[in-house]
């Protein structure tokens, strides 16, 4: 078990000197004294140097001394013991130059409490005054604070849910000397005992904050994620689902831009998509959510695959509108295998391009149609005749592929509603079919809901 | 011949031969007793004085606690058993156990010494039983200080003749308490002592008296000066008299203090801290409101101006017991004053210092809305706590009753009135305004300065007419609005006073 002690029980303590500190006395002559409220059980090494060291020293009246007198579990007041609790704290961001908080974001965080163990806390606290006036002066201005109890905090700190408690007196000993007093003559002590009902909790967790704002409705009681300790040490684990604003994203290569819902873009087959409409500024969508981190915030595309491809991202340092992302291979949806392979050999045009003799098992995917079946018979384009001269036809966008003695479609796009990817071997891109057009896999439009950052 | 017989009922020569022995026999082996004789109960109508030793300061209690004692310090020798002491410790430090001792001295030195016979309430002094060497500081040595509780005659001060000549005193160290104060307020230096300022004596330079409590150095011959007039007086530091030197009181209060300010450390106020928490804004749908959506203009050079763009939110983003602190979310700057700014854009932020607790408002476009208020408080006992129920007790507010003259001047370089103001003078180097209404002691006013209250030094008189100076410097400019009370009367009043009656029926 490692060491945990974050001094509660000292904390409750010493709020309740607080709380009887600073009542006063007044003398006839008019001259008030504050009442010095100490910890009752002092040590003899203390007190030996509270009295210089000698028995001279002249102790002072009046006084109050508080101690505790007896501590219990709660029974009444247990509850799940395993119950946990989340609080989504958002901080403001600190200038590392002056030191002071900005009135930017800074880093969220999530806190993870632990149901607290509820003890009653018995205190009493003595009081010691050198005449019967005196004493009621003091008991007076106490007394008048209960009514029933009296609230003291044991910090400040909005997410410590013991903090709060209440202070109950319960007893009152007007005085420990007997009447009539007889040969000896003691102090006159009054006491008042406390009863508190107080928590002691185990230490909370802090996490980088796991909220899902998807569809921001109430970002403080959507359910949260989750970040580990290697947050703190520049791997983003957090689970951030983070649809800003309900923007989609318009991903091309390794840009992507923020898409407005009323934005669109082109669907040119193969050729690059173009993005309608003005562009959004990265910084002031992310500003929103946190501190965006280059290089180490993640963004997320969800594929149809149910999969996410995964990038780590940085803010065009020139562009602010435009986020570059760096790839990770390792997350590209696996290829669809057509036939025994998942690949293509290259992406041609069979107006321009002339296979030539080629080896068995060459794949292409075409841009534009090959032949027609309303061709008469030989009146084919001869480049793409068979070894026995027979005619071959094909749509564009199928995937074709010589098996040495003439040309077939392994892929017809006719014909294939469902998602289909291939790598270009070539050019090591890979590609996807949505049963429409091919584009790059990644490439595209994302709708709210289909991407998601890392902060 | 007379028959014989130790006993006569006039103490004859016997008896003043064995009490003249005695006397001697406590002279030779007895010890310096310093004797601080009781005077009686301060005079309720002058602290400064003593009434009578045998006055009794409180009927109901039967208790004397505002002890005087004779400034004059009394010697006599006294025979006690030394014995050895232990140390009990308490809730309340060390104190000594068999602390009572019981001394003898000689009656009839005492009552020659004295004037009067030992009582209950005297305090002696030990000299013998000085600390040299207290926490090894040799700068000063701790005296030992008792008090008288009973007095008797000694079983073993009678003599063959019957006759007592030895008073049996038990005594028991005081501490530092009311009832010692008058002690304890002597400088640690007596010998130019010269205790409680009276008027109808003439003090000489070096001289040390004690006035309200506190002692003063006389500078400069005087009589039927009192203190604290600096041509005659130097105000001592509290640190140079008995009590710093004697008692645990300073040291106590300095560990309380600091108690006191670890606990503030950890909670500083009531309630809970939001301030350095982030707030976003929601549009009207609940969701985070972007402004920049809708503004196409924002580029690249444009990010400060797209932060600064961002609004700021309606309300707090953390709900929860008492977290109103009076601040805007998020840092954001915001005026103060008693009344709004007359131009506001949307999302400006004001805090109203009229109100109590004060109150943040934001501003929407229309209307000044409430945002939150100052609700936190310090949960220290201090003289200016201001809860709901501490308001009651820390008030030193004065009630003006019925106002009698009231006028608003415009401060100017050189204000002129007319004889119908209210107003008669306004003496700008000095903030003093002075009103037609002729002087009473009862009089109370009530300032304003540009609608800020503003403190006075009280009502005074002015060749027959009230005047006031204000507590700051008043500024050309400056609108000053006051009212003239015929009357001033505490706010705080203990309830079983409050509107007794004050005339004859």
């Amino acid at each position: 078990m490692e060491f945990f002690y974050d001094g509660q029980l000292r904390r409750y303590l010493s709020q309740m000197i607080r709380m009887l500190s600073g009542f006063k006395v007044q003398a006839g002559d008019g001259t008030q004294r504050v009442v010095p409220v100490l910890y009752g059980d002092m040590s003899r090494s203390v007190s030996s140097i509270l009295r210089d060291n000698s028995e001279n020293k002249l102790p002072s009246a009046p006084r109050i001394s508080l101690y505790v007198n007896g501590l219990s579990l709660d029974t009444k007041r247990l509850q799940d013991s395993s119950y946990t609790q989340n609080v989504y704290i958002r901080e403001r961001k600190i200038n590392p130059d002056t030191g002071r908080y900005e009135n930017v974001q800074g880093q969220n965080y999530t806190i993870e409490r632990i149901m607290p163990t509820p003890f009653n806390l018995r205190v009493k606290a003595d009081i010691w005054a050198s005449n019967t006036e005196q004493k009621m002066q003091i008991l007076e201005q106490i007394l008048v604070l209960f009514n029933p109890s009296l609230e003291i905090q044991t910090t400040d700190n909005f997410v410590d849910w013991t903090s709060l408690t209440v202070v109950y007196l319960s007893q009152v000993q007007w005085s420990n000397r007997t009447i009539p007093v007889g040969v000896d003559s003691e102090i006159d002590v009054a006491t008042l005992e406390f009863d508190t009902p107080i928590w002691i909790t185990p230490p909370a967790k802090v996490k980088s904050m796991g909220v899902i704002t998807s569809i921001i409705t109430n970002i403080f009681t959507e359910p949260p994620g989750e970040i580990d300790k290697d947050f703190m040490f520049g791997r983003p684990a957090a689970r951030v689902n983070a649809t800003p604003g309900n923007f989609g994203v318009f991903v091309y290569t390794n840009q992507v831009k923020l898409l407005a819902g009323y934005e669109n873009i082109s669907h040119e087959v193969i050729a690059p998509n173009i993005k309608y409409g003005p562009d959004t500024n990265w910084q002031s969508v992310l500003d929103i959510y946190g501190e965006f981190k280059a290089g180490v915030s993640q963004i997320y595309l969800k594929q149809s695959t149910g999969y996410d491809v995964v990038g780590t991202c940085t803010i065009d340092p020139v562009d602010n509108n435009v986020m570059l992302v760096n790839w990770d291979p390792d997350t590209y949806p696996s290829n669809t295998i057509i036939e025994g392979r998942g690949s293509i050999d290259a992406i041609i045009d069979p107006f321009t391009y002339n296979p030539g003799e080629v080896a068995s098992g060459i794949r292409y995917l075409i841009l534009n149609p090959i032949g027609s079946s309303k061709n008469p018979a030989g009146y084919g384009p001869a480049a793409w005749r068979s070894v026995s001269g027979d005619d071959f036809t094909a749509n564009a966008n199928d995937i074709i592929m010589w098996d040495g003695s003439s040309w077939v479609v392994v892929l017809n796009s006719e014909n294939t509603k469902d998602t289909v990817y291939v790598l270009n071997l070539k050019t090591q891109i890979q590609y996807k079919w949505d049963g429409m057009s091919w584009t790059k896999s990644i490439d595209g439009e994302y709708f709210a809901g289909n991407w998601r950052l890392i902060l | 011949m007379p028959r014989l017989s130790n006993y006569k009922p006039e103490r004859g020569n016997d008896y003043k031969f064995i009490d003249k022995t005695v006397y001697e026999q406590f002279q030779v082996g007895g010890v310096d007793v310093f004797f601080h004789k009781y005077i009686g109960p301060a005079d309720p109508t002058d602290p400064n004085k003593a009434t009578s030793p045998t006055t009794i300061q409180d009927v109901l209690f039967l208790e004397n606690r505002d002890r005087k004692y004779d400034p004059t310090v009394y010697v006599m020798r006294g025979v006690y058993n030394v014995q050895d002491i232990d140390f009990n410790l308490s809730q309340f430090g060390l104190f000594l156990q068999n602390d009572t001792i019981f001394m003898t001295v000689h009656i009839n030195n005492s009552v020659e010494t004295m004037g009067r016979k030992i009582m209950s309430g005297d305090v002696i002094e030990l000299p013998h039983l000085i600390d040299d060497f207290a926490a090894n500081n040799f700068a000063y040595g701790l005296k030992r200080f008792y008090v008288v509780e009973e007095i008797n005659r000694a079983a073993e001060g009678f003599s063959v003749t019957w006759w007592p000549h030895l008073y049996r005193l038990k005594l028991k160290p005081i501490v530092d308490s009311q009832e010692f104060k008058d002690i304890l307020d002597m400088p640690q230096n007596t010998d130019n002592y010269a205790g409680d300022y009276d008027s109808s004596k003439t003090y000489y330079p070096g001289q040390i008296v004690k006035s309200a409590g506190d002692l003063y150095t006389v500078t400069a011959q005087c009589s039927n000066t009192e203190p604290p007039n600096t041509a005659f007086f130097t105000p001592q530091d509290a640190s140079t008299n008995l009590r710093a030197m004697m008692s645990t009181f300073s040291i106590e209060q300095l560990l309380n203090d600091s108690v006191v300010a670890a606990a503030e450390a950890d909670a500083p106020t009531a309630g809970y801290s939001t301030q350095n928490y982030y707030t976003i804004a929601l549009d009207e749908k609940g969701k985070a409101a972007l402004t920049t959506v809708d503004n196409l203009d924002i580029n690249i050079d444009d990010v400060d101006f797209a932060d600064a763009e961002n609004p700021a939110p309606l309300k707090s983003g953390y709900k929860g017991y008492m977290l109103g602190q009076g601040y805007p979310p998020n840092g954001l700057p915001f005026g103060f004053g008693i009344a709004f700014p007359p131009e506001s854009a949307i999302g400006d932020f004001y805090l109203r210092t009229d109100y109590l607790p004060n109150r943040m408002f934001r501003f929407n476009g229309t209307r000044w809305t409430v945002f939150e208020e100052d609700v936190k408080m310090t949960l220290t006992n201090t003289d200016t706590r201001y809860t709901q129920k501490t308001g009651f007790i820390n008030n030193t507010n004065i009630s003006g009753i019925k106002p009698i003259a009231r006028d608003t001047v415009v401060v100017r370089d050189a204000n002129v009135f007319e004889s119908n103001d209210s107003t008669a003078l306004l003496d700008l180097d000095n903030s003093i305004i002075t009103t037609r209404t002729p002087y009473d002691v009862k009089h109370n006013v009530k300032v304003f300065v540009n609608q800020t209250n503003m403190p006075t030094k009280g009502v005074v008189n002015n060749n027959g007419f009230s005047s006031f100076q204000t507590e700051f410097v008043l500024m050309p400019g400056d609108i000053v609005a006051w009212t003239l009370y015929k009357e001033g009367v505490q706010q705080r009043q203990a309830l079983s006073k409050a509107l007794l009656p004050k005339a004859d029926f």
